[in-house]
């Protein structure tokens, strides 16, 4: 074996070994605390909580809790997304657009979550509530992370297009794309996790129906500690799976556009 | 036949150009030498219309083909794609622009490379690749920004030789700026030396002889004091 096929599989195995190392450390933190505590219903143990996550998953409640959570998160996820994009293509390429947005996305970023959900629970029902939270709390994120992408892209290159007079289409797709993209999966990625966690918390107080706030809401309410435990295990492994969905559809397009690149 | 008119253009308080003219015949080569930061890719920028300015300039209103003092290629395109980018609008027929694209890369020595992207290129290959993509554009303005600077002497006298015959080939109006004197006399019909400020013409000077047949010019030491008196002159 040469010694660049032995550090890629090092490489490898590290990629694997450290999340199991940091699972297990945190395994063993929780399994300490519970037995210092020596009290179920304030930290329940490791076993009680994954014999709960067993029950829970037996009950056709908890998948309508997931599904409908992870629904919302996408609903306001994609929302959030398709704005942003509408509104950063003209700050992009028009500077009074952005001074023009730059107000309004600081108020949106500076409004507090709680307020903004006090005040969707006045207007708006249970249902919608988590999404217009969820748009109000990451359009301006994902906004900002477009606009720094657009602006990274190499001033030379698009000055070098324009005196080449390149049709606006191929600039689009062959100089800005490529160079936007990766940061846009990146802030897709961060962002998803964000929203999952903010879609919960607006459920907890807008009693959504079919929701995992809801139904953490109620293992505290009935002080079922290890339920509730599991209801953030089960949120943990949602917003893990949403970061590698989209680390793994950057990768595929990579792949992608590298194949064709080398055919072309 | 391109004419720069009364141009002007300022930095701010600084004026670059305040009524600068020029004019390049059809074909025409025209070397530009002067000390740095006098005005020379300026001019080039106001020419391709890449910088806002007072005065007209005519001859450049159907594009320019521009090489940079940078290869300035996208990172993720291939050499030949980095080409097609700048060239296919402007040829719009695939299979010339293919033997074109082929062709140049062939005299610019860089069969093979067609493929390549730039982080696998070296900083001269990279810099060849941009001549190509100029070369390879259908306008009849060529505007080069000290186009040798990153090339090794080798390198350097091999394009020389291939910008000549290209001249030969297919006259462009081309304006050249530049450092070396060599390569000036090398290649152009004139040389102008820019200075002052705001910038306005030193020193002119025709050459008469063919290109090819210069390194033997009897005049070419005397002409080279001359271009060293008036770059020394400010």
């Amino acid at each position: 074996m040469s010694g660049a096929d032995a550090k890629k599989k090092l490489a490898a195995a590290s990629s694997v070994l450290y999340p199991i190392g940091a699972a297990a450390f945190i395994v063993a933190l929780w399994a300490v605390t519970a037995a210092a505590a020596g009290n179920e219903l304030l930290v329940p143990s490791v076993g009680e909580t994954f014999a709960g996550l067993w029950e829970m998953l037996g009950e056709s409640a908890t998948y309508a809790a997931i599904g409908g959570t992870v629904l919302r998160s996408l609903e306001g996820f994609a929302l959030a997304f398709a704005a942003a994009l509408l509104f950063a293509a003209p700050a992009v390429v028009w500077a009074p657009c952005r001074k023009l947005f730059a107000p309004f996305m600081a108020i949106m970023r500076s409004v507090p979550t709680m307020s903004v959900i006090m005040l969707s629970l006045l207007w708006a029902t249970g249902a919608v509530t988590p999404l217009i939270v969820v748009f109000m709390t990451v359009f301006p994120v994902i906004y900002s992370s477009f606009i720094a992408a657009a602006d990274g892209v190499d001033r030379k290159a698009v000055q070098m297009a324009a005196i080449y007079r390149v049709p606006l289409g191929t600039r689009v797709i062959r100089l800005y794309l490529p160079s936007v993209l990766p940061q846009i999966f990146e802030s897709a990625r961060s962002t998803l996790s964000l929203t999952l966690k903010i879609t919960i918390a607006a459920e907890v107080l807008a009693q959504t129906r079919d929701s995992i706030g809801v139904g953490m809401q109620q293992a505290q309410s009935m002080l079922q500690t290890d339920r509730l435990l599991a209801w953030t295990l089960i949120a943990v492994v949602l917003g893990a799976i949403a970061e590698l969905a989209v680390t793994a559809v950057a990768a595929a397009v990579r792949r992608l556009r590298y194949a064709r690149r080398k055919r072309a | 036949m391109l004419v720069v008119k009364g141009l002007e253009l300022a930095y701010g308080d600084k004026k670059i150009f305040d009524g600068f003219d020029l004019s390049v015949s059809d074909g025409e080569i025209v070397c530009v030498l002067g000390r740095s930061g006098c005005g020379k890719t300026s001019l080039l920028n106001c020419i391709a219309g890449a910088l806002p300015y007072g005065g007209s300039i005519t001859g450049a209103e159907d594009g320019v083909a521009y090489i940079f003092q940078e290869p300035r290629l996208i990172s993720g395109l291939t050499a030949a794609q980095n080409v097609k980018f700048a060239v296919s609008h402007a040829l719009k027929d695939r299979e010339r622009e293919n033997r074109l694209i082929d062709s140049a890369f062939e005299k610019l020595g860089l069969s093979g490379l067609q493929n390549a992207f730039p982080e696998e290129l070296s900083g001269g290959q990279a810099a060849r690749v941009s001549l190509a993509r100029a070369f390879c554009h259908p306008s009849d303005v060529l505007l080069m920004d000290e186009p040798f600077g990153s090339l090794d002497i080798a390198v350097r006298l091999s394009l020389t030789e291939y910008i000549s015959a290209l001249a030969l080939q297919r006259p462009r109006t081309t304006l050249m700026v530049s450092h070396g004197i060599e390569e000036c006399l090398d290649l152009a019909d004139r040389v102008i030396v820019l200075g002052g400020s705001p910038c306005r013409i030193l020193r002119e000077i025709k050459i008469g002889e063919r290109r090819g047949e210069r390194s033997a010019m009897p005049e070419r030491a005397r002409i080279t004091d001359e271009i060293r008196a008036a770059l020394l002159s400010e």
